[in-house]
C-alpha cells in the first residue's frame, strides 16, 4: 500500500534541478515521451521512472505501445518529443555511453543461421569490457549442450533463451527484456524468471516488457499499465489489483456467534455479508489475520478460511476494460 | 554525474577480431559462393578445353587460341560472383532478419559490421586467383 503511494506520483511537477538530484538513484527517468507514426499516435504522454536494482514490468497488450517505448528508450527510435535518462544519459545524444550499459533483448531479433552457439556467445561477449560469466547463463537456461549446434537447428524456445542470454551477457546496469518467455514451456519459463531474479540482485534493473500477467505478478517490483499509448496505472502488482477489486476477500465458517460490528470497526475491513452459514468479508492488507485475531477477542475461531485475492489481469480488464483511460483514478 | 565520467565509450578491439571471424566462418559455411564461383567456371573451363576449335590458335586472336582469350573472362567473371553473393548477400540478410537492428543496441559500431566484410571476404578472393 504505502508503495503503491510512493509509485503514485512519480513527477509531479519535476524541476530540472531535481532531476539531476534523482538521478544517481533512478536508472530509467521517462518524461512526457510521444511517439506517432503518420497520424497513429502509438505512445502519448508516457512517464514513469524505474529506480535502480528495480524489476520494472510494462504490461499491456498486443500493439498497446510497448515495443516502441522500449525502443525509443535504447535508441533504436527517436521520440517525437519528451525525454528519456538511463543512468542520466540521453539515448540520442549519448547513443554509445547508452549502449554500453544496457543490454537488450529485443522481440524481433535474429543472429546468422550459419554460427554456431558458442561463436555468438563469444563475439557478443567481446563487445562488452565486462562480460558476464556466459557459462553460467547457459547452464541455467539449459543451453549447455547446444553450444556446438547451428542458430538455424535451434527451436523457438532455444532461440529465445538464447536471446535472453545475449542481453545478459555484457553484464550491464540495465537490462531491456521484450517479451522475453513468449514461447517458453512452463518449466523453461520458471528458470528464466529464476535467471531474472539472480541478475536483480547482482544490482542489475531490470525493464520487461510483457503482455504475460503471471510474469509480472511474480517478477515484477512494480508496473505499469500501458494501453493504447497510455499509462492507465502504475504500482505494485499487489496494490494494482488490490485497487481494481476494491480489496482482497475473506471466507470463512463462524465456529459460534458474532457481531457484525465487530469486524466492520476494524480498519481494514470495508464489508460484510453472509452467505449461507458462511461470512464474506472485504477488505485491505492483512484482512486475514486482523478479522481472525478480532474473532479471537470474543472467542470465535473462523473456520474453513479461504483468501481470494484478485489478481492483476483483474486489475487489467477493469481498468482498460472501461476504455476510458480518464475515469481511472490514475491518469 | 560521476557514472558518465566513469563510463568510457570504448569498444574492446577484439570485439573487431571477432567479427571478422565470425564473418569469415560465415563465408566458408555459403556453399552456394562456392557452386556458382568456382564450380561453374571450372566446368565451362574443361567444356572449353576439350572443344577442338577452340584450342587452334587465330591470327585474329594476335595467335592465341579461344580458350586462352576465355581464361581472364572467366576470372572476371569468378571474381564478380564472388563478390556479389559474398557482399550484398549477407548484409541484406543481416538488415532482414533484425541482425543488424540487435547489433546496433550493442556498443559496436554498425560500421565495424562492414568493415569486416573485407578482411573475411579476402581470401576468397586471393583463393581464386
Amino acid at each position: 500500500m504505502n508503495t503503491l503511494l510512493r509509485a503514485k506520483a512519480p513527477h509531479s511537477g519535476t524541476a530540472p534541478r531535481q532531476l539531476n538530484e534523482t538521478a544517481s538513484k533512478q536508472a530509467v527517468e521517462i518524461e512526457h515521451l510521444r511517439k506517432t507514426y503518420g497520424t497513429l499516435v502509438a505512445v502519448d504522454d508516457v512517464s514513469f521512472s524505474v529506480a535502480e536494482g528495480e524489476i520494472f514490468g510494462i504490461l499491456g497488450p498486443n500493439g498497446a505501445g510497448k515495443t516502441t517505448m522500449v525502443e525509443c528508450a535504447i535508441g533504436l527510435r527517436t521520440p517525437d518529443s519528451g525525454t528519456i535518462r538511463l543512468m542520466g544519459l540521453d539515448p540520442q545524444a549519448d547513443r554509445d555511453k547508452v549502449h554500453e550499459i544496457v543490454g537488450v533483448q529485443l522481440q524481433e531479433s535474429s543472429f546468422p543461421a550459419k554460427l554456431r552457439v558458442g561463436e555468438i556467445l563469444d563475439m557478443y561477449q567481446s563487445f562488452y569490457r565486462e562480460p558476464a560469466d556466459v557459462t553460467e547463463l547457459i547452464d541455467v537456461l539449459g543451453l549447455e549442450s547446444k553450444r556446438k549446434d547451428y542458430y538455424r537447428s535451434l527451436s523457438g524456445g532455444q532461440r529465445q533463451r538464447l536471446s535472453v542470454v545475449l542481453a545478459l551477457i555484457g553484464q550491464t546496469k540495465i537490462a531491456v527484456l521484450d517479451e522475453m518467455t513468449t514461447g517458453l514451456d512452463p518449466q523453461a519459463r520458471r528458470d528464466t524468471w529464476d535467471l531474472i531474479e539472480r541478475v536483480r540482485d547482482r544490482g542489475v534493473t531490470i525493464v520487461l516488457v510483457t503482455h504475460f500477467m503471471e510474469e509480472a505478478e511474480r517478477l515484477c517490483d512494480r508496473v505499469a499499465l500501458i494501453d493504447s499509448g497510455h499509462v492507465v496505472a502504475l504500482g505494485t502488482p499487489a496494490g494494482l489489483a488490490a485497487r481494481a477489486s476494491g480489496g482482497k476477500q475473506v471466507r470463512f465458517l463462524p465456529s459460534g456467534h458474532f457481531d457484525d460490528g465487530l469486524l466492520t470497526a476494524l480498519p481494514e475491513v470495508t464489508a460484510i455479508h453472509h452467505d449461507g452459514h458462511q461470512v464474506v468479508v472485504t477488505g485491505t492488507g492483512e484482512l486475514a489475520n486482523a478479522v481472525i485475531i478480532a474473532l479471537d477477542t470474543v472467542g470465535v475461531t473462523a473456520l474453513d478460511v479461504q483468501l481470494d485475492s484478485s489478481t492483476l489481469e483483474d486489475a487489467f480488464v477493469r481498468l482498460t476494460g472501461k476504455h476510458l483511460h480518464g475515469e481511472g483514478e490514475q491518469p | 554525474m560521476s557514472l558518465s565520467v566513469l563510463v568510457q565509450p570504448r569498444v574492446p578491439r577484439a570485439a573487431f577480431g571477432k567479427i571478422v571471424r565470425n564473418e569469415a566462418r560465415l563465408a566458408g559455411r555459403q556453399s552456394s559462393g562456392l557452386i556458382v564461383g568456382v564450380g561453374i567456371p571450372l566446368a565451362l573451363l574443361i567444356i572449353f578445353g576439350e572443344i577442338p576449335v577452340f584450342r587452334q590458335s587465330s591470327a585474329s586472336l594476335g595467335g592465341l587460341s579461344a580458350f586462352d582469350v576465355y581464361i581472364p573472362i572467366l576470372i572476371a567473371f569468378v571474381i564478380g560472383v564472388m563478390a556479389l553473393t559474398y557482399l550484398p548477400g549477407p548484409l541484406v540478410s543481416y538488415r532482414e532478419q533484425g541482425i543488424l537492428r540487435r547489433l546496433s543496441t550493442t556498443p559496436v559500431p554498425p560500421s565495424w559490421v562492414l568493415a569486416a566484410q573485407r578482411p573475411s571476404g579476402e581470401p576468397s578472393g586471393v583463393v581464386v586467383r
